[in-house]
C-alpha cells in the first residue's frame, strides 16, 4: 500500500528552519518511493521559501501564499493546516517538534479528532500500524507505542542531528496552489509584535569551541570559571535552560530545543544534565565532553569524553593546561 | 485548579491550595494520551466556563507539549505555547501574550477570552507558602469528579505501549579518570586533537 505523507514546513526569514530536511527523509524512509511525500508551505507573498524546497527530495508543495501569513500566527497555521487535512487526508501530517509544531501538531489532532504521536525519535511502519520510538518517564525509557493506521496520523519529530545521506537532486518539485483563503477562516489571534534575538558580541550558534554551563554551577558567581575556561580555548559560554530561566544567562545564549542549535568543533558541558531540551541543540557538534558529577546523567550517552567529578575542581586546571598550551594570546 | 489522575496526584492539587487556589478538583481517570487528557478537562471547561486556562508547557515525563494546545483545539479557542508573559486587557475581555519561539526570538499576540495558554518554565519565580497553609491545605481535601459525571467516555488511546527499553546511546562514553591534573592533560589532549595544530 502506498502512503502519503504531508509535512509542516517551520520557517523564518524566508528560510526553511535545518530540521526540514531531517524531516523530508524520515517522511522518505517511513513510505519508500512508491509514496509520497508533500510539504505544506504557509507563507506571505514572495517569501522566497518555497525555492530553498527544491531539490531537497519533496514530490510536491502543497502552498498557501498570504500577506496575512507574513508573521506565524499560531491559531491561523493551526487552522489552515486543519483545513489542508481536512481537504489532501494525507496518511500523516508531520511536524518537527519546534515551539511550531509542538503546539499545531496537538491543536490539530484533538480539533479533527485525529491520533497523536508526539515529539517521536522515530516511525516505522509494521502492517497496518505504526509504530513510534520516543522517550517517556523523563528519559529514563524508550517506549515503543503502536497506532493502527487506516486514516491521518498525526505526529511530531525530534530533532535528530547528523546530515542527509540523500544527495541533492535537481529535480524541480512541482508547486501546487491550496485553493484555502485564509482571510476567510475566523482566526481571532493577532500578532502584534515580533521580536528578535539581541545580536551582542557572543553567537554560540557559530562559535568552534563552546563551553556549556548547567544547573551543575551552582551558583551564579561560578559562572566565570566556566567564562575562564571558554577564553582560554577561544570559544564561547552557552547554558542549558535553567539558567535562563534564574536569569543568570540571557536567552541568547541558551542551548536546546527551545535555544539554538550549535555544531561547534568541541562542545564541553559542564555541570549539565543532559535533559531531551538540551541535547536536542548539540546533535551536531564535533566533540563532546561531559563534566558532571551524577555518573547517570542522560549527557554521558551522548558525550564521547567524560569526567564524573565537580566541575569546579576540574574546570579551573583545564583552563590553565589550556592557557600553558595555546600561550598567552588567548 | 484541576488535574486528572489518580488519588496520587492529590498532593499537585494539596500544593496549589495552600498557594492559593479557591478550589481544587480531580478528575479520576488515568488516560496516557494527552489527547485523552484534554478530552476531559475540555468538557470540564465546558461544564463551567472559565475565561483564561493555563496549563504547563509539558510534563517533566512525557515532554509531549500536546495537552494544552490539544484542550484548545478540542474547545475550538486561540491559545499560544512557551508563553513567558501574561498581561489582562479590557477588563478581562482580553490577553496580550508575550511568548517564545526559540532562539532568543519572541512574539507578542492578542487573543480574545477565553483562551488557552501554556507557559514556559522561568515565567514566574515560584512560591513557598509557609507551612501553616500547607497544613491547612491538608484538611481540604479536593473534589473528585468521574468521566461519567462529565458526560465523557474515553475511547482508545492514540497509541498503546508495546515495548520499553533502556534509551539508546548514542556512543560509548570513555570515563577519564586520575588526579585533576591527569583529567585535564588528557582532555586537553582530546580538545586540541579536534580543533587540530592552529
Amino acid at each position: 500500500m502506498s502512503r502519503d505523507v504531508l509535512l509542516l514546513v517551520d520557517h523564518r526569514d524566508g528560510a526553511p528552519e535545518p530540521v526540514t530536511q531531517q524531516l523530508v527523509d524520515q517522511a522518505r524512509g517511513l513510505v519508500g518511493e512508491a509514496g509520497s511525500v508533500s510539504a505544506l508551505l504557509l507563507c506571505g507573498e514572495g517569501s522566497g521559501v518555497a525555492t530553498h524546497l527544491q531539490g531537497i527530495g519533496l514530490d510536491a508543495i502543497q502552498c498557501i501564499e498570504s500577506a496575512l501569513l507574513d508573521v506565524y500566527n499560531p491559531e491561523l497555521t493551526a487552522r489552515l493546516a486543519a483545513e489542508a487535512i481536512r481537504r489532501l487526508e494525507p496518511d500523516l501530517f508531520l511536524c518537527a517538534h519546534t515551539f511550531q509544531g509542538m503546539e499545531v501538531a496537538p491543536w490539530v489532532a484533538a480539533s479533527l479528532q485525529l491520533p497523536l504521536l508526539p515529539n517521536c525519535l522515530e516511525l516505522r511502519p509494521e502492517g497496518d500500524e505504526l509504530v513510534a520510538e520516543r522517550l517517556v518517564h523523563g528519559q529514563a525509557w524508550q517506549a515503543s507505542l503502536r497506532c493502527s493506521w487506516n486514516g491521518t496520523i498525526v505526529a511530531s519529530m525530534a530533532r535528530s542531528g547528523g546530515s542527509s545521506t540523500r544527495e541533492a537532486g535537481d529535480e524541480e518539485t512541482r508547486i501546487e496552489h491550496l485553493d484555502i483563503d485564509p482571510g476567510s477562516l475566523a482566526v481571532h489571534t493577532t500578532v502584534t509584535e515580533s521580536i528578535r534575538p539581541v545580536e551582542g558580541q557572543v553567537d554560540i550558534s557559530r562559535a568552534e569551541v563552546v563551553v556549556g554551563a548547567g544547573r551543575g554551577v551552582r551558583d551564579q558567581s561560578n559562572l566565570a570559571v566556566v567564562e575562564g575556561l571558554a577564553k582560554a580555548l577561544g570559544g564561547v559560554v552557552a547554558c542549558s535552560r535553567p539558567l535562563v530561566d534564574l536569569e543568570w544567562m540571557p536567552y541568547e545564549q541558551q542551548v536546546g530545543a527551545s535555544g539554538k542549535t550549535i555544531r561547534p568543533r568541541v562542545y564541553i558541558a559542564c555541570g549539565i544534565s543532559g535533559a531531551a531540551q538540551h541535547l536536542a541543540g548539540i546533535t551536531d557538534a564535533g566533540l563532546i565532553i561531559a563534566i558532571n558529577q551524577d555518573a547517570n546523567a542522560p549527557i554521558f550517552r551522548v558525550a564521547h569524553y567524560g569526567v564524573v567529578a565537580d566541575l569546579l575542581q576540574v574546570v579551573p586546571e583545564l583552563e590553565a593546561q589550556a592557557r600553558r598550551r595555546r600561550g598567552s594570546d588567548h | 485548579v484541576v488535574s486528572v489522575g489518580s488519588l496520587a496526584s492529590q498532593d499537585a492539587l494539596y500544593a496549589a491550595q495552600a498557594k492559593g487556589a479557591d478550589e481544587a478538583l480531580r478528575i479520576d481517570a488515568e488516560p496516557s494520551d494527552p489527547l485523552q487528557v484534554a478530552q476531559l478537562v475540555a468538557a470540564l471547561v465546558r461544564q463551567r466556563s472559565y475565561d483564561l486556562i493555563l496549563t504547563g508547557i509539558e510534563s517533566w515525563e512525557e515532554l509531549a507539549s500536546a495537552m494544552g494546545p490539544a484542550l484548545a483545539g478540542r474547545l475550538d479557542l486561540p491559545f499560544a505555547s512557551a508563553v513567558c508573559g501574561i498581561e489582562v486587557l479590557e477588563e478581562g475581555k482580553r490577553v496580550a501574550v508575550t511568548r517564545e519561539l526559540g532562539g532568543g526570538f519572541f512574539q507578542k499576540l492578542e487573543m480574545p477570552l477565553p483562551a488557552v495558554l501554556s507557559v514556559q518554565s522561568g515565567i514566574c519565580r515560584l512560591s513557598y507558602p509557609p507551612t501553616i497553609r500547607v497544613l491547612q491545605a491538608r484538611k481540604r481535601p479536593p473534589k473528585s469528579v468521574t468521566p461519567q459525571a462529565l458526560g465523557v467516555e474515553l475511547g482508545l488511546p492514540s497509541a498503546r505501549l508495546v515495548a520499553v527499553s533502556p534509551p539508546r546511546s548514542e556512543r560509548e562514553v570513555e570515563i577519564i579518570e586520575g588526579t585533576v591534573e591527569e583529567v585535564a592533560e588528557a582532555l586537553m589532549d582530546r580538545i586540541e586533537g579536534a580543533l587540530g595544530s592552529s
